[in-house]
């Protein structure tokens, strides 16, 4: 009796070592596979982003190639001040891109994606077509657009060069660039609000369409709420980008664009990648700082709002 | 009245589809005209283009003229760019070259980081996976502005500047959308295929390789493409970082800047886009069935 006892408790203790073994080695597994993503995201996330906070505060000896803290920490603060003027109209343009590309791009490329989801064989065209734009290199179809409106707009209809550096109006020049950013900008997005359209069980629409549920009707009930999730991370995600949004500017005009058709994000790249531009790296990084606090009200609001949806 | 209001709802959507269906037609025509035109552009004398232009003549600026392939010949041998760092030139070919060696090894990095990311958020019952996913979805909500200067200096500080593997190191990085895509993948593969494949004595790299990833093999081609595709076309990462090598991209805008408002080039300038475009749809021709294959990303809550 007592041998089998025993024999149990061994067998017991066999087993939780097993179980020991097999969790630490599972444990270990995930470590290794964690270990090189998480580093790479301390450095050149937290890192970077530190670094920055940082270097807003910070000044660049030309002659020792450093950053060093000076003085006067709100230097760079102050050369914002100094600059307003100018960092507005870049502001106020980054806005307006911002708002067309995010709620008419969004709205166009819904409706888009549902007659694509619906249409099936006609689908399969436009969703090739509308694609393409996406995959050609954006400085190749940048190239193509403006020497298209250079030259055959104005033979055509008599006008001026559309996107032309010195011809064009400069207001006509932000018009055309923004236009062109939502012209090509639809590609991934149908894409993926086909893809979640399609993850809608089939039987939800089949009960719709039982029930007598017009198309109107299916899409405003059935179809919208399902991708809501998915617009709403676009959206959320676009009130990040508006900062960084170039409007292809970079592509059309390299860094010589005019400062009142510049968004911040053509602005702060354009400098960012001059030679010896490390001289405005700590005025850019304040800019950053100021743009970041800017850009996380309407970020959160939006957040807020669409993860109502995902009740 | 039922009748009567599902009638009017249906006509309303009957207009909407007629005014969507009129703007998708216009809008892919847009596009197709724009790629004929550069396809027809490309194959004419450059003189004679630019004589046109001078005359205002749009039927022979749009029109069939004299077709010739020099255009290719020219922009083939003279796509040449110069090299800052070192005063070197590099050809198309070169060029070609980089742009591979950028685009497979970042696209296979920034592929397979979320992937195995997500893969162990999704799978593994440990709370710290809820932790890296509240990261994911922080940061994609956090709009941090500004940090390219910082970013360029950190690289420098490392050592990692114009290397390639520090351009893999950079662009290895888990967070965006491709993780959301990924982790709502894996999510959705039933747990009975890990334990029976657990049961069977599989370890835990065989079952995230050779049972859980070829279950979402698709996901992982596509998003595989996409980034390739991305940074094919991208320019302006191997500008800052990269610059002794310059790609394909890069070489076009810098021809593109070069030749700006000289019309006689444009047909030149429109062969070496045709050139540059080839690889990527051939590419495109190839997988855009698959591109077009489920791709869903998930919410914005935590």
């Amino acid at each position: 009796m007592r041998g089998h006892i025993e024999e149990g408790q061994r067998m017991r203790k066999i087993a939780k070592t097993k179980v020991k073994r097999k969790f630490d080695k599972k444990l270990l597994f995930y470590i290794v596979l964690m270990a090189f993503p998480l580093a790479q995201f301390a450095v050149f996330y937290v890192g970077v982003n530190f670094q920055s906070l940082l270097m807003a505060f910070q000044q660049y000896d030309s002659f020792e190639t450093h950053f060093y803290f000076g003085n006067d920490l709100l230097i760079n603060f102050k050369r914002i001040g100094e600059e307003i003027g100018s960092l507005l109209v870049m502001l106020k343009n980054s806005v307006i891109v911002w708002f067309f590309a995010s709620f008419v791009g969004t709205v166009i490329a819904v409706l888009f994606s549902y007659y694509i989801y619906k249409h099936k064989r006609l689908g399969i065209f436009f969703k090739f077509v509308l694609f393409i734009p996406s995959i050609l290199p954006a400085v190749l179809m940048s190239s193509i657009f403006q020497n298209f409106v250079n030259n055959i707009v104005p033979v055509a209809f008599d006008s001026i060069r559309l996107m032309d550096m010195v011809e064009t109006p400069l207001d006509v020049q932000f018009i055309v660039a923004v236009f062109y950013t939502i012209w090509i900008g639809f590609g991934t997005q149908v894409l993926l609000y086909t893809g979640a359209m399609e993850q809608i069980s089939p039987s939800v629409i089949e009960a719709a369409e039982l029930d007598g549920a017009s198309p109107f009707r299916e899409f405003w009930n059935v179809v919208l709420p399902s991708v809501l999730p998915t617009i709403g991370t676009f959206l959320v995600a676009g009130v990040a980008g508006a900062f960084l949004n170039q409007v292809n500017l970079f592509n059309f005009f390299g860094g010589s664009a005019n400062w009142s058709v510049r968004t911040i994000g053509y602005h702060m790249f354009s400098m960012s990648q001059m030679k010896g531009g490390e001289v405005d790296y700590p005025f850019l990084s304040a800019l950053g700082i100021c743009c970041t606090v800017i850009a996380i009200v309407p970020t959160l609001l939006l957040r807020r709002y669409f993860a109502k949806f995902e009740e | 009245m039922e009748t009567k209001k599902r009638k009017r709802s249906s006509a309303r959507f009957g207009v909407m589809y007629g005014i969507l269906l009129g703007i998708l037609v216009l809008y892919t025509l847009s596009l197709i005209i724009l790629l004929f035109w550069t396809l027809i552009t490309s194959l004419k004398e450059p003189l004679a283009y630019s004589s046109a232009y001078r005359q205002h003549d749009l039927g022979k600026l749009i029109g069939f003229g004299d077709m010739t392939f020099s255009n290719y010949a020219y922009a083939f041998e003279n796509f040449i760019v110069t090299i800052n760092s070192t005063g070197a030139t590099i050809n198309i070919i070169g060029m070609f070259g980089n742009s591979l060696i950028y685009a497979v090894g970042c696209a296979l990095l920034a592929t397979f980081t979320p992937c195995i990311v997500s893969y162990l958020c999704a799978r593994y019952h440990y709370k710290f996976g809820k932790f890296v996913y509240t990261i994911v979805l922080v940061v994609m909500a956090l709009p941090v502005v500004g940090s390219l200067p910082s970013e360029i200096t950190m690289v420098k500080n490392i050592g990692l500047f114009d290397s390639i593997f520090g351009l893999y190191i950079l662009k290895a990085n888990f967070l965006g959308i491709y993780f959301l895509v990924f982790f709502a993948n894996f999510k959705g593969i039933p747990y009975e295929y890990t334990e029976a494949a657990a049961i069977d004595g599989a370890s835990e790299l065989r079952i995230m390789v050779q049972v859980i990833f070829p279950l979402a093999s698709s996901t992982i081609l596509t998003v595989f493409i996409l980034t390739f595709i991305n940074f094919w076309n991208d320019y302006q990462t191997p500008m800052i970082y990269w610059n002794s090598y310059p790609v394909a991209a890069y070489g076009m805008w810098e021809f593109n800047r070069a030749t700006a408002g000289m019309t006689g080039r444009v047909p030149i300038k429109l062969a070496g886009i045709i050139i540059m475009a080839l690889p990527i749809l051939a590419v495109y021709a190839v997988f855009h069935n698959r591109l077009a294959a489920n791709l869903s990303v998930g919410g914005v809550k935590g």
